[in-house]
């Protein structure tokens, strides 16, 4: 199929989404959940990676009866991918669509969606958000299942400076450079990345910060390699990060690249083309030991009921929804009703470690476990789902590279490497 | 050696820039509006070309035809809603004109996506000479641009279109009283705008890898600025004010600031439009 062809299909696909995600089921009074994605734009990808897994939670819910009755659809808020209509959308999904809770928003539009999110009490469990400005930004109730830029930043430090992650043969890293394109989402891995390399003991030769959206990135790319770096750590989007690349190995450049999540797929490489990636390291976020059964567990079952392979955000999806909607029905079966105040609390409740609870790994064994009258503490695939006070995880890292046009784990580092 | 290095890159910037302003002061010269759709075909010319080269003809050839494709559309779409408003003022143009990019850059999104497509130019490593590296494709860039900037002038003092062209651009009653047919004339004007827009289109897309639906409509802006600096109307003077604005901007971001390198072509506009406000060609105001 030609990338047009696939452009096309996806479009397609998009559309289909915004139809069927706009329109509640017939039910009444059913519990909504906003998506704060992006669903068009640049970051298209990211709402089409979450929602058919959301979809596929929420219908397992109303499969066994719903919550108390009510079931849970979907309403979409389009962020685009910028700060401005993800302000707009967040305004209408919890002031005009009164959603209970909120899958999202990304670290591309948190910003302008922070306050409202706060001031609404509003629960929002993102699978996406990996921002540090999330580190600290509320406590009551702001959750992610997915690690902070942190200890992404961390991961990538730690992997560079340290063989035993890069791979067979390889050899650690001792003269850096930093390149980070200049937007909320990017700049966030900036100071998490100089300074967990400066821990690790090396420093970074130069950190340069390049503006997205321009043609050609060669004097950046010039004056990063005046500082004869032995490895370029590279944070931007795919387009900028395929120039960028481009434009480094039209200058002669044949040292390391490691790059974020963003780049660490099967798309990346088709768009900068394998011959410019071979070799390169990418981060992703794997599921714990204990996890592993579990995410081949989800995968077949994602399988099954999409037809396609799990994405970017998939597995961080299944914990978002499931700690949601397991969150609903203990707050239902508190008090027989869900309110935004008290969901928060109930999102702690069913997920913080505890003697005595019952470890669950899905909604269908956590419902069973609530009915039978214990306290559940849930497990996900991307960890053990345990919120600190300001709703962060810890989760292992996987370091891949790329070999042969596909992308291979060289290594895990596991959470605690990275305390 | 780093300013050798920067003078080369900015020249082969300054080479797409030029190709992309003589296209759109041309239309400016016959027409006297601004045709704020001209970025539209750019993205035209780099997505027509790309499809042409999936369906499996050579790059050269995919080139060619991608061109002349958007010669035609550029045609059409002056047809369908720039000759209806031309005696309506120059505003009902310019917001028309606005118009029409949306909807082609939109119509370009719906049907290839909106996620980055990679332009299938080969990955080469650069020729090295004297410590000073050349990369190969922009080589060609400047190449095809020069062979470009030489036919349009061929074109307009050696060809019959070419001074009906500039004729036109003279004195449209004029030139109607002395025999020529301004229509004929506005059409080949729209083709050969467009063409070198689709053309520039494909070196910008060698230039930046990736294609984006709003990749014309964001370059938009330094090609205005080549066109100002040259002389508005002046198809001489906007190859000159393409090469210098993208020497302008790659020696800014080499020595300056790189993030502001847009900023420097507009640093040197300035400077010359307080010292010749009609630009360096003296073009019309």
């Amino acid at each position: 199929m030609t990338a047009f062809a696939r452009g096309a299909a996806g479009a397609a696909m998009t559309a289909a989404g915004l139809l069927t995600g706009g329109i509640a089921t017939a039910q009444e009074d059913p519990l909504r959940i906003g998506l704060l994605l992006p669903f068009t734009g640049q970051y298209a990808w990211v709402g089409e990676n979450v929602q058919p897994v959301a979809q596929m939670i929420a219908e397992e819910v109303n499969g066994s009866g719903g919550i108390g009755g009510r079931e849970i659809t979907f309403v979409q808020g389009d962020t685009e991918g910028v700060v401005d209509a993800g302000t707009t959308a967040a305004q209408k999904l919890i002031n005009v669509d009164n959603v209970m809770a909120l899958v999202g928003p990304t670290s591309l539009s948190f910003s302008g969606s922070k306050n409202l999110i706060i001031d609404n009490s509003v629960p929002m469990v993102t699978p996406t958000a990996g921002t540090t400005e999330l580190d600290r930004a509320c406590q009551d109730v702001c959750f992610r299942t997915v690690p902070s830029d942190s200890l992404g930043g961390k991961a990538i430090a730690r992997a560079a400076t340290d063989a035993q992650y890069l791979g067979e043969g390889a050899r650690a890293w001792e003269n850096p450079v930093l390149m980070v394109a200049q937007s909320p989402a990017m700049v966030s891995f900036l100071e998490p990345i100089e300074r967990s390399f400066a821990d690790y003991g090396v420093e970074i030769a130069e950190v340069i910060e390049f503006t997205p959206g321009k043609p050609s990135y060669r004097a950046e790319v010039q004056e990063a390699l005046a500082a004869d770096p032995d490895g370029i750590v590279l944070v931007a989007a795919p387009e900028e990060s395929a120039r960028v690349m481009t434009n480094a190995f039209q200058s002669g450049y044949e040292g390391g690249w490691f790059v974020t999540q963003d780049q660490t797929n099967a798309e990346y490489i088709e768009l900068a083309g394998a011959q410019l990636v071979d070799g390169i390291y990418g981060l992703e976020e794997v599921a714990s030991e204990e996890g592993q059964e579990l995410n081949r567990a989800f995968e077949e079952r994602y399988q099954d009921y999409s037809g396609e392979e799990v994405k970017i955000f998939g597995t961080n999806t299944y914990d978002s929804m499931n700690v949601i909607a397991l969150a609903m029905l203990s707050d239902h079966m508190d008090d027989g009703e869900i309110t935004r105040a008290t969901l928060a609390e109930h999102i702690r409740a069913v997920t913080d470690p505890g003697e005595g609870k019952t470890q669950v790994t899905s909604y269908t064994e956590g419902k069973e476990a609530l009915e039978a009258g214990e306290s559940i503490d849930y497990r996900g695939l991307v960890g053990p789902i345990d919120f600190d006070d300001w709703g962060n995880i810890a989760a292992p890292f996987g370091i891949r590279q790329v070999q042969d046009g596909a992308w291979t784990t060289v290594s895990v580092i596991p959470a605690s490497a990275l305390n | 050696m780093i300013l050798v290095q920067t003078l080369v890159y900015g020249l082969a910037l300054g080479g797409v820039i030029a190709v992309s302003a003589v296209g759109l002061t041309l239309a400016y010269g016959v027409t006297r509006f601004i045709n704020f759709a001209f970025g539209e075909f750019l993205t035209l010319g780099a997505f027509l070309c790309l499809l042409f080269a999936q369906i499996g003809l050579g790059l050269p050839v995919a080139g060619l035809l991608a061109v002349a494709a958007v010669g035609v559309i550029g045609v059409g779409v002056a047809r369908a809603f720039y000759t209806p408003l031309m005696n309506r003022g120059l505003l009902p143009l310019l917001v028309t004109s606005v118009g029409v990019a949306f909807v082609v850059q939109n119509l370009v999104r719906m049907i290839a996506g909106s996620n980055p497509i990679r332009f299938p130019v080969p990955l080469m490593r650069p020729i090295e000479i004297g410590g000073v590296f050349v990369p190969r494709e922009q080589l060609v860039i400047l190449g095809v641009a020069l062979a470009a900037m030489l036919a349009v002038h061929l074109l307009l003092s050696f060809t019959m279109l070419g001074k009906k062209m500039r004729a036109v651009a003279d004195d449209p009653a004029l030139a109607r009283v002395s025999g020529i047919s301004s229509r004929r004339v506005l059409d080949a004007t729209w083709f050969v705008s467009a063409l070198i827009g689709g053309l520039g289109g494909i070196l910008l897309a060698i230039t930046q890898i990736t294609l984006a639906p709003q990749m014309g409509w964001h370059f938009l802006l330094v090609v205005f600025a080549a066109v100002l600096l040259g002389g508005i109307g002046s198809p001489y003077g906007a190859m000159i004010g393409g090469l210098l604005i993208g020497l302008a901007m790659e020696l800014g971001a080499t020595y300056v600031a790189a993030n502001y390198s847009y900023a420097f072509a507009f640093v040197v506009l300035i400077a010359v439009l307080i010292l010749r406000p009609r630009g360096l060609m003296g073009g019309r105001g």
